[in-house]
């Protein structure tokens, strides 16, 4: 909307600028703040429980962060296509073992998993954009629902074709078998699993943070992601845009499915069963932010491996005698996902909706615990999915 | 401004803000008993998201909202229109599968049929109380002039129609206060002259109408006193002719 | 919203005093039936055993049935998007199993547990177990819905599916409780018969009871949806803000409503529980079940509990036949002729392109040009993906793909000459003429235009159904032929019956979100 050039917007509260589109620093400032502290807090907190517990808690600290680094890879393309197109994609566990077995199959054929890894990268970013144009670009504007639906039959249709033609037997990759490298007595880390998988980690977070911030194509997804429709009227071309987030999307989710094959076996269920760990990352960090997503995969990646130590303390008889203890790790996302849904539904990095006020998450515990009348109510705000 | 009438409605410094932006700043306004109260202003001068505050479907920021003696902000929507305040929508949130008789009985007040244990338990109760609603129902659509579609689907409505719907079912609770946003938008102006007439009738009858309107003929006629927000707040009241005259008024039409 | 074209035509359909789409849908699951049976007299099984086998298929699709009018009450009449109905499903097993057994203590063999001894042995009558399964789970909807129904739909849905994996794993681990790995066992049967007819009379009796249970459950929704307490949840599912400012508490209604779904899924778990005679955490607790049940309520019609009921026996039905049909296959691979495989590879997948279009027609809506061009794109697609097969290691099968290397260039060379040129005229006059009555020349365009009622002629829809009734043939005939001789595993036959659910959830949710068997009266959006 143009502006009569010398003229301040009449009223303070008007935001129809260019500017409009990015992200005010002010709030970015604040969050980078709040990541720091966590960060510090969180050192502090891992430095304490070494101390009390010994070297074998950054053993499991170490397990967090390899775990948190395919998370995090996997989050950021789950989050940027939830929040450009909008919703759920749960065929994505699928596409990332789709990503692993294009991969494995052309290292059978002879070529290096690095090359078979960049095939794989290229041939999902197709799939991807086919995806959109064959089946979601049709489903536009019909609520949250329906592309859920078509995303579970497509993970169903890729799940089982990988089972038809590849079998259900594990396979593992041709790679040579290598020793742990030992740090400190009692720390050790694998060169492959271990320290290739943080590094590839750290170098798609950094593409992934110079791609959004520093070209017009990552402007202009970060816009689209924040508000479509003024994204459509500050002259975003958003068909261009979308397919970029499904290339984005499916090229990490075939990284993150050779990262994950790589760390334990490629079989056919191997994607499905790590979606909800992903899902929980990219809620708890923010549906739609990539930081959020770095933040939350590395949440529920050290929360999972790290509870290791405390499930097996529960385990002993004078404690509650809990059998198989450490099977339970993988439940811990779960229950982090389920209180962030309950408390703060929008996530570490997400956007507060409109009907909530500052102190939300205060004031959800006071009125569950003052018992009022409409405490567990749905607000008006929240009704019809917090429109 | 002031009067020695004790208001039906109170907003006592109701803030709300969206993100950065207040839609409603500290705003303050009395409206009288028995009354045709209208609310004006330029467009984004929050009159909408106040109706929406005091019918309980946002949560104000801060400031009280009182009712008939009873405080309501912070309640839910459902407990206010039992105590008699309800409104209707600028755009109509008409049910679309549903008919325009079904649309009106589910604006019924205490239909035992819609509780499940009653369903089983109180049989009767629910036959009965059933058709009281509909004849109410029908009572309701013959005052306007809706009653040959009670069987229509609600989506085969036109927009004027609907908008009579949606003073149906504002009225079908027996409410005590009736916002009404923009009630008359859309409506032919016969259809709307009639429409203001039953209003001006059921006010007689004892109920308040507090409605925000933008056009002129039915503010300048069919209003009592007059309320202008801009910019979130309440800048003139008045008689229709004062406010008409009024030079902060007018400013605020043509600056923002 | 605006309806799409096949929508105006599926409301036609409605209308009309024949339910083809039922007709048709019975006969699809005689048909489902028969070729099970044919499929088990051809491998040798007794009268005795095909009839118990029947009987399974009845009394699981009984079971199915009541998780679909489940789910169809909180999605279909209230708007809320279950994504976790295998988590109810187990509770309702679960607890019924603990509450019926008799008292089974852990196994130690040799200092080795062998079994881990479960939670229970009350040995309690069926009635009160399924009673308390129902309490269990319609409790446990309650408590998940508390903080969970204020969420968007999407959110709903990650979080029910989040909560059915961690019951998955309790049950798996929470091994002195639920028997752990091995589960419980034992779970006595309603009538405990002793003859050799015993596995047939017992599925007779769950069928019985299942089937009497189905009634009641459809006559008792019926009245509720039909009441004024339904036309809250209708109004919720329509517009929940609008219901809100009507006066009405919707948070209660839609607890109400999905714990009485999780109550209804806690049932079909303690039948469940009670048919099998053991549960354990295996796959029949998967996330698979949940999108099973997701196709059966999408297929009848979400809203329409009689379509839900035939949704799960079509589509139980297809897991069953895939069963028998895996049955059918000897275990020792035969040696066959090279030129016969590929043969018999191209009438499968030439089968699977048939089917498909039908599927397509009946589903879509669509003229007959646009499925002819559908058909030769699937040719084309199945051409490729057969060529591709053949260079991947995993499949090692000779001369397959020959037949492709021919059909392939034929099909594009017919498509781009022919078929798309048509295709694109047609489009192009019926767009230029959209007020005006039919042009002249094949009576199924797919374009409508306002004025003109569109129907299709008889004749073709007789082709759809029998494409079909030709997939069902082909199809399946040609994956236990692949089978019988090594060129796929048995199982692939499965995973090819999940793949075509995935299909057929995409298609539904594009083309016929309202369902294939609708009701005439309710027309739910």
């Amino acid at each position: 909307m143009a502006q009569v050039s010398g003229s301040e917007p009449s009223t303070p509260g008007r935001v129809w600028s260019r500017w409009a589109a990015l992200r005010p620093t002010a709030r970015f400032r604040r969050q980078l703040v709040q990541a720091s502290i966590g960060l510090v807090i969180a050192v502090a907190v891992i430095s304490a429980l070494t101390f009390v517990f010994g070297i074998i808690i950054l053993q499991y600290a170490m397990g967090g962060l390899v775990v948190s680094s395919i998370v995090i890879v996997a989050a950021i393309g789950l989050t940027v296509l939830y929040g450009i197109r909008g919703f759920a994609n749960f065929a994505y566990g699928d596409l990332m073992t789709l990503g692993a077995y294009l991969a494995l199959m052309l290292s059978l054929n002879g070529l290096s998993l690095i090359w078979g890894a960049i095939v794989s990268f290229l041939v999902l970013a197709i799939v991807g954009i086919l995806l959109e144009v064959v089946i979601f670009s049709r489903l536009e504007g019909r609520g949250p629902v329906p592309p859920i639906v078509a995303s579970v039959g497509v993970g169903l249709i890729i799940q089982n074709g990988i089972r038809s033609v590849a079998g259900t037997a594990e396979w593992i990759y041709p790679v040579p078998a290598t020793q742990n490298i030992v740090i400190v007595p009692g720390l050790g880390i694998h060169p492959v699993t271990g320290i290739l998988t943080l590094l590839v980690g750290l170098a798609f977070v950094i593409s992934a943070h110079v791609l959004l911030k520093y070209t017009n194509l990552g402007k202009a997804m970060r816009a689209t992601a924040d508000n479509l429709e003024l994204a459509k009227a500050t002259g975003i071309d958003t068909k261009r845009v979308t397919y970029a987030a499904w290339v984005v999307s499916c090229s990490f989710a075939s990284t993150a499915g050779v990262l994950l094959g790589l760390g334990t076996a490629v079989t056919p269920t191997m994607g499905f069963d790590v979606i909800l760990l992903i899902f929980a990352a990219v809620i708890v960090g923010g549906i739609g932010s990539p930081y959020g997503a770095m933040l939350g995969g590395l949440l529920v990646g050290l929360s999972q491996e790290m509870s290791v130590p405390f499930l097996v303390w529960l385990e002993r008889p004078d404690v509650i005698g809990l059998q198989f203890g450490s099977a339970y790790k993988v439940a811990i996302p779960f229950i982090i996902l389920i209180i962030v849904l309950i408390f703060r539904p929008w996530g570490i990095a997400g956007r507060r909706p409109a009907f909530a006020r500052r102190s939300f998450f205060i004031e959800r515990i006071t009125r569950v615990i003052g018992g009022e009348r409409g405490a567990i109510e749905t607000s008006a705000g929240e009704a019809n999915g917090g429109r | 401004m002031e009067s020695s009438q004790k208001s039906i409605l109170s907003v006592d410094g109701v803030e709300k803000a969206f993100g950065g932006i207040h839609a409603v700043d500290r705003c303050t306004l009395k409206v009288l008993p028995h009354s045709i109260t209208g609310l004006i202003g330029p467009n984004g001068a929050g009159k909408s998201t106040l109706f929406n505050i005091i019918a309980g479907l946002y949560r104000p920021d801060g400031g009280e909202i009182w009712f008939d003696g009873t405080r309501i902000d912070g309640l839910p929507p459902y407990e206010i229109v039992h105590l008699g305040l309800t409104k209707t929508w600028q755009i109509p949130h008409e049910l679309r599968n549903l008919t325009v008789l079904e649309n009106l009985v589910l604006a019924a007040k205490n239909n035992s049929g819609e509780r499940l244990l009653n369903l089983f338990f109180r049989p009767g109760q629910v036959k009965r109380d059933e058709r009281q609603w509909r004849a109410r129902g029908r009572e309701v659509l013959k005052l306007t002039q809706l009653d040959g579609l009670a069987n229509e689907h609600a989506r085969t409505l036109s927009g004027g129609q609907k908008k009579l719907l949606e003073l149906s079912r504002a009225l079908m609770s027996d409410p005590t206060l009736v916002l009404l946003d923009e009630p008359v938008a859309g409506v032919n102006p016969a259809l709307a002259g009639s429409l203001m007439d039953l209003i001006e009738k059921l006010r007689q009858n004892g109920r308040t109408f507090f409605l925000i309107e933008h056009d002129m003929n039915v503010v300048m006629n069919r209003c009592d006193w007059v309320i202008v927000m801009h910019q979130g707040r309440r800048i003139a009241e008045g008689r229709p002719e004062t406010v008409k005259a009024d030079p902060a008024v007018i400013e605020s039409y043509l600056g923002g | 919203m605006a309806s799409t074209g096949s929508g105006e035509v599926a409301k036609q359909m409605a209308g009309r005093k024949l339910p083809w789409s039922e007709i048709i849908a019975f006969v699809a699951i005689a048909g489902i039936v028969l070729a099970g049976v044919l499929a088990g007299v051809l491998a040798g099984a007794s009268p005795q055993g095909i009839l118990t086998n029947v009987g399974f298929y009845a009394s699981i699709a009984v079971i199915f049935a009541v998780l679909a009018l489940g789910f169809n009450l909180q999605w279909g009449y209230t708007g809320l998007f279950n994504a976790g109905i295998a988590g109810f499903y187990l509770i309702g097993a679960y607890t019924m199993a603990i509450a019926i057994t008799a008292p089974a203590p852990p196994i130690v063999i040799g200092g080795i547990p062998v079994y881990p001894g479960h939670l229970g042995g009350y040995s309690l009558p069926l009635a009160v177990g399924a009673i308390l399964a129902m309490f269990a789970s319609g409790a446990a909807a309650a408590i998940i819905a508390l903080p969970a129904l204020r969420l968007r739909a999407d959110y709903l849905a990650i979080a029910t599916l989040a909560f059915a994996s961690i019951l998955q794993i309790f049950a798996n681990n929470l091994q002195s409780v639920t028997g752990g790995a091995i589960g419980i066992t034992g779970i006595p049967k309603p009538i405990e018969f002793v003859s050799a007819d015993a596995p047939f009379l017992n599925a007779i009796t769950i069928v019985g009871i299942g089937s009497a249970i189905l009634l009641v459950l459809i006559l008792l929704l019926q009245f509720m949806a039909e009441s004024p307490w339904g036309r809250v949840l209708r109004a919720v599912r329509e517009d929940e803000e609008a219901t809100m400012a009507l006066g009405k508490n919707t948070f209660n209604y839609k607890l109400q409503a999905f714990a009485l779904g999780g109550a209804l899924m806690g049932l079909a778990g303690a039948l469940f529980a009670v048919t099998l005679g053991y549960v354990s955490p295996s796959s029949s607790f998967a996330p698979t079940v949940t999108f099973s049940v997701w196709v059966m309520v999408i297929v009848g019609g979400s809203g329409n509990n009689r379509g839900a009921i035939v949704g799960a026996f079509l589509i139980y039905g297809m897991e069953w036949l895939s069963v028998q049909l895996k049955d059918l296959v000897p275990q020792n691979p035969l040696v066959l002729p090279p030129d016969l495989q590929g043969f018999a590879t191209f009438i499968v997948l030439i089968g699977v392109v048939v089917t498909l279009t039908g599927l397509l027609y009946i589903v879509t809506g669509w003229g007959l040009l646009k499925l002819r061009m559908w058909a030769w794109w699937l040719t084309v697609i199945a051409s490729i993906v057969s060529i591709v097969s053949q260079l991947t290691q995993f499949v090692v099968v000779p001369a397959y793909g020959f037949p492709y290397l021919i059909v392939l260039p034929i099909s594009l060379l017919v498509y781009f000459r022919w078929v798309r040129p048509t295709f694109m005229q047609a489009r192009a006059v019926s767009a230029s003429s959209s007020n005006e009555s039919l042009p002249p020349g094949p009576p199924s365009f797919s374009k409508r235009t306002p004025s003109m009622t569109p129907r299709r002629p008889v004749g073709v829809t007789v082709l759809g159904v029998l494409a079909i009734l030709f997939g069902f043939l082909a199809v399946p005939g040609g994956l236990v032929v692949l089978a019988a001789f090594g060129f796929i595993v048995r199982d692939t036959i499965f995973y090819i019956r999940i793949m075509i659910i995935g299909v057929l959830l995409i298609l539904l949710i594009l083309h016929r979100p309202e369902g294939i068997l609708r009701e005439k009266k309710r027309v739910l959006g």
